[in-house]
């Protein structure tokens, strides 16, 4: 078995670029080789989390996404290509990967997070990007996580925003804190263009990135929203709710 | 004669889309809770913005994010204005 623990030349022709960022180094993207990082869903959100990981070397990335290709993704699901249409996205995510980055490990689950399959998920990864659009997902992972202790990066948007929670256990409020109860009135079909769902990804993934290698300054017990109308960034304290019924003893 | 304090409210994921601005300023008589507030400004805005921050029982949706100065209101309906601030409000968003 190879050993993990050092870069090899190949790894470092592959990151030469970013091995020279500052703090990043050997030891960084060491870290990022031995880490496997849930993705859930892979959708417009998750599709460039997952690229950006790939990219930067993460060693195994676990895609989450039940359901066929349709038309309809195609503005904001950069891992998919007009020629899957009609086949499971999960695949055809996988395809787009493995060509970009041959040597990270891949595992694909044809299904969505459900109550029942969270924590055998959760359990497999190291860190999870959560892109879900339900909240009943978001709310599972969020309180498998805290049982476990994985740190999870949520991210959401609509139309021209975006947002991003950091959630690391034990230190920050968790997404219940948040969300105290499921919104009635959310609906699944709305508004957003492809390039917002990118950033919003890519925002979450530098903060995943941060976490697991330990450069910069994490946005912790932070919201961060995003307004690309305006460009203009919010950072938002979340308070932890003392009667939190997944954070809270 | 009563005192009123300027207060701003930012508007983000559908509201913003209800108003049709991001952003608004309004004088507010000092020590107005901030529930009664929200109730004349929904008001203000119609039906779509009412339903989307009152629920059938006219309670505040307890899923929206409401932050004070940059500062997360946990429990809005404790909360009076007392001075001049931003009010951030914004409807549950999701991945996709």
């Amino acid at each position: 078995m190879a050993d993990k623990s050092k870069l090899t030349d190949q790894d470092r022709s592959f990151y030469e670029w970013q091995l020279d960022v500052p703090g990043m180094g050997d030891e960084g993207q060491t870290k990022l080789r031995n880490t496997t990082a849930l993705v859930t869903r892979i959708g417009g959100l998750g599709g460039p989390m997952a690229l950006s990981l790939a990219a930067a070397g993460i060693g195994k990335l676990i895609l989450v996404h039940g359901g066929n290709l349709e038309p309809s993704d195609l503005n904001r699901q950069v891992l998919m290509r007009h020629d899957d249409l009609g086949t499971p996205r999960v695949l055809s995510a996988a395809k787009t990967l493995r060509a970009l980055n041959p040597n990270i490990e891949l595992e694909t689950i044809e299904s969505h997070v459900t109550a029942n399959n969270v924590d055998d998920l959760v359990a497999k990864a190291d860190i999870v990007f959560d892109a879900a659009p339900r909240f009943s997902e978001r709310f599972w992972l969020n309180a498998a996580c805290v049982k476990t202790g994985t740190p999870m990066i949520d991210a959401a948007m609509y139309s021209m925003e975006g947002q991003v929670i950091v959630i690391v256990p034990g230190a920050t409020p968790c997404l219940a804190c948040l969300y105290p109860e499921e919104p009635s009135h959310w609906k699944r079909r709305f508004p957003v263009l492809g390039a917002v769902s990118a950033m919003i990804g890519n925002m979450a993934v530098l903060e995943g990135i941060k976490l697991l290698t330990g450069i910069g300054k994490l946005s912790l017990g932070e919201m961060l929203y995003l307004d690309t109308l305006t460009m203009g960034l919010r950072k938002i304290a979340i308070t932890r709710r003392s009667n939190c019924h997944v954070c809270q003893p | 004669m009563e005192t009123e304090i300027p207060i701003t409210m930012a508007y983000a994921g559908q509201l913003a889309g209800v108003v049709g601005a991001s952003e608004e300023t309004a004088p507010v008589p000092l020590g107005t809770e901030l529930t009664s507030f929200l109730r004349d400004t929904a008001l203000r805005h119609g039906e779509k913005f009412q339903e989307l921050l009152f629920d059938e029982n006219e309670q505040l949706r307890r899923a929206l994010v409401i932050s004070i100065d940059g500062k997360h209101a946990l429990d809005p309906k404790a909360l009076s204005l007392t001075k001049p601030c931003e009010i951030f409000i914004m409807t549950p968003i999701a991945g996709g």
